[in-house]
């Protein structure tokens, strides 16, 4: 056996064993039991590769702060912030709690003071803070993509415009202004068909969103999904061997 | 912590024999469940429709992937975003500044992931052979490790192994946002004349794409996260949409195999199109009463009813 085809193989078969234990029934139960546990298994490996990733945060900011790099202030705070986070949390595991899970003593409420603070104070707030972001985010990429440069620019931006406007106060207040002047002639218009529309850009907002904006997203998730099962395929067969590091022979 | 490259597989190997004892005490702890009397069936009858769409599928993939060699004539149309990660970098090695490439934030259990990883190879590559430094900062750890041995390899393959730094390819954290906090500081920070995020992604992909393009950097963005795919579009100078994130690979390197599978990915997209297109005639023809009780609406009705029947997901019972 080449070297590098064993992962291919351990590969192969335990893709085939959890697509095989999907469908099996009763007559086979071994591949049952394989489709409990196998998860399980990658849910154990998932938490000690934790151990990589904190070996490899810490090794490269304390050879920046070794180097003195330009940069060693955000390398120091993170170890500091690391350190300080850790070691509060798993203190905090040995401190004694009543039967409430409340702490019991003056060191265990003092230490749970101090991760709340870090929780709260810092993590949930700098969570929030980044999530915040996004609006502005979105705010200033909208501004560049409606610019009037092209026609798919201007399709984007009349789109925008009528489900923004049928999201917001603004397009009810419209919709009450010119309905009555407006809903005559689309009566007019629709009388062949035997419809009456009326001016809502709530309407039109959900046309826009359940009809082209519904069809192609559909269009997209069979793409998705094939390409996805093209891939996986490619994974299980060994054509595709990115996962062991690279695709050489 | 001088020579990772000695730390890593011992790690790995750790890991490896605490992966064996977990699963042999979870073995040990565990019961066999015995099969019910009289149960004894081999597939279970909710999950055959699955079964049936997914051989016929897999089947059609595996047909164009392995005969792929014998066919010469295969086209790929073009798709500009892929044209351009080369000129991406060539850029950046053009302008002195670092190329970025993040591929999702999601595990290696994530197809995305392992496609976006596949990429980063491509681009380790194109990075190594004109110099420039290859910045992957990564959100998770097993992603990373993997991203690591992807990108070293790449770069002893151009005969440029001492430029390959493991610092370059680091990991931040799995949090959603302080991750997108610490990919948009390296970003500030190292003015990345190139951008890939290819992968998959959350609310994190404007945050990421807004701050590439503060930077000045080309952005290249890819993922099969139907909900980020606007961002990404209205954010980055190119994006692949959907499956072309998958397909990206086929388009890079050319070969056989990778084509084949592409092409069967197109023959199952057939299939599935002609069926959509059937279903809405017979569906349509449905309304007038005198074909309501034609055998092929009363078939359709069967097949509809058959399909919707089927349940996925749940351990054996």
């Amino acid at each position: 056996m080449r070297s590098g085809s064993f992962p291919v193989l351990v590969t192969f078969v335990t893709g085939m064993t959890l697509i095989l234990a999907f469908v099996a029934g009763p007559a086979v139960p071994g591949l049952g039991r394989a489709e409990a546990v196998l998860p399980v298994w990658a849910q154990i490996i998932t938490a000690f590769t934790m151990f990589i990733g904190i070996f490899s945060l810490l090794a490269a900011n304390l050879r920046r702060l070794a180097l003195r790099g330009e940069d060693r202030i955000f390398s120091g705070t993170l170890v500091a912030a690391f350190l300080v986070t850790a070691g509060i949390g798993l203190v905090r595991g040995f401190l004694a709690t009543n039967d409430q899970g409340i702490p019991a003593t003056g060191a265990a409420q003092a230490v749970e003071a101090v991760y709340s603070l870090i929780l709260d104070g810092i993590i949930k707030a700098g969570h929030a803070t980044m999530f915040s972001l996004v609006a502005f985010f979105m705010a200033s990429a909208a501004f560049r993509a409606f610019r009037v440069r092209s026609g798919e620019a201007t399709l984007l931006l009349v789109t925008a415009g009528l489900v923004m406007l049928g999201n917001t106060p603004p397009g009810r207040v419209i919709d009450e202004l010119l309905g009555p002047l407006v809903d005559p002639m689309l009566a007019t218009i629709g009388a062949p068909w035997g419809c009456a529309p009326h001016l809502s850009f709530a309407g039109v907002k959900e046309w826009i969103l359940n009809v082209p904006s519904s069809a192609a997203q559909s269009a997209i998730l069979i793409g998705t999904v094939l390409g996805a099962l093209s891939a996986a395929l490619k994974v299980l067969t060994g054509i595709d061997r990115s996962h062991l590091g690279g695709n050489a022979e | 912590m001088r020579d990772e490259r000695r730390v890593f597989p011992a790690i790995r190997s750790a890991l490896l024999l605490l992966f064996i004892g977990c699963s042999c005490a979870l073995e040990a702890a565990g019961t066999e469940p015995a099969p019910a009397a009289g149960a004894a069936a081999w597939v279970r009858p909710e999950r055959l429709q699955i079964l049936l769409i997914a051989v016929f599928l897999l089947a059609l993939l595996a047909w164009y992937a392995f005969t792929a060699r014998r066919r010469t004539d295969a086209f790929i149309r073009r798709i500009p975003g892929l044209e351009e990660f080369d000129h991406a970098v060539g850029r950046a090695a053009e302008q002195g500044r670092p190329v970025l490439f993040i591929p999702g934030i999601l595990e290696m259990s994530d197809i995305q992931t392992v496609a976006g990883v596949n990429l980063l190879g491509h681009v380790a590559a194109r990075s190594a052979a004109l110099g420039v430094p290859l910045l992957a900062p990564m959100a998770r750890p097993f992603a990373m490790s993997v991203a690591q041995e992807t990108v070293r390899r790449a770069y002893v393959e151009q005969g440029r192994s001492e430029l390959f730094q493991s610092d370059n390819v680091r990991y931040l954290t799995s949090d959603q946002f302080g991750y997108a906090a610490g990919a948009v500081g390296v970003m500030t920070r190292s003015l990345p004349g190139a951008c890939f995020y290819l992968g998959s992604f959350s609310a994190e992909s404007m945050l990421l794409a807004e701050t590439g393009n503060a930077v000045g950097a080309v952005q290249i963005a890819g993922t099969a996260d139907v909900a980020q795919i606007p961002f990404f579009v209205v954010a980055c100078d190119y994006t692949l949409i959907g499956e072309e994130l998958f397909a990206a690979s086929a388009y890079l390197t050319r070969r056989p195999e990778e084509i084949g599978a592409l092409k069967g990915m197109d023959a199952c997209k057939l299939v599935i199109a002609v069926l959509i297109v059937c279903g809405a005639l017979l569906a349509t023809a449905r309304q007038w009463p005198a074909l309501a009780g034609a055998w092929p609406l009363r078939s359709l009705d069967g097949a509809v009813g058959w399909l919707l029947t089927s349940e996925s997901g749940g351990p054996a019972r």
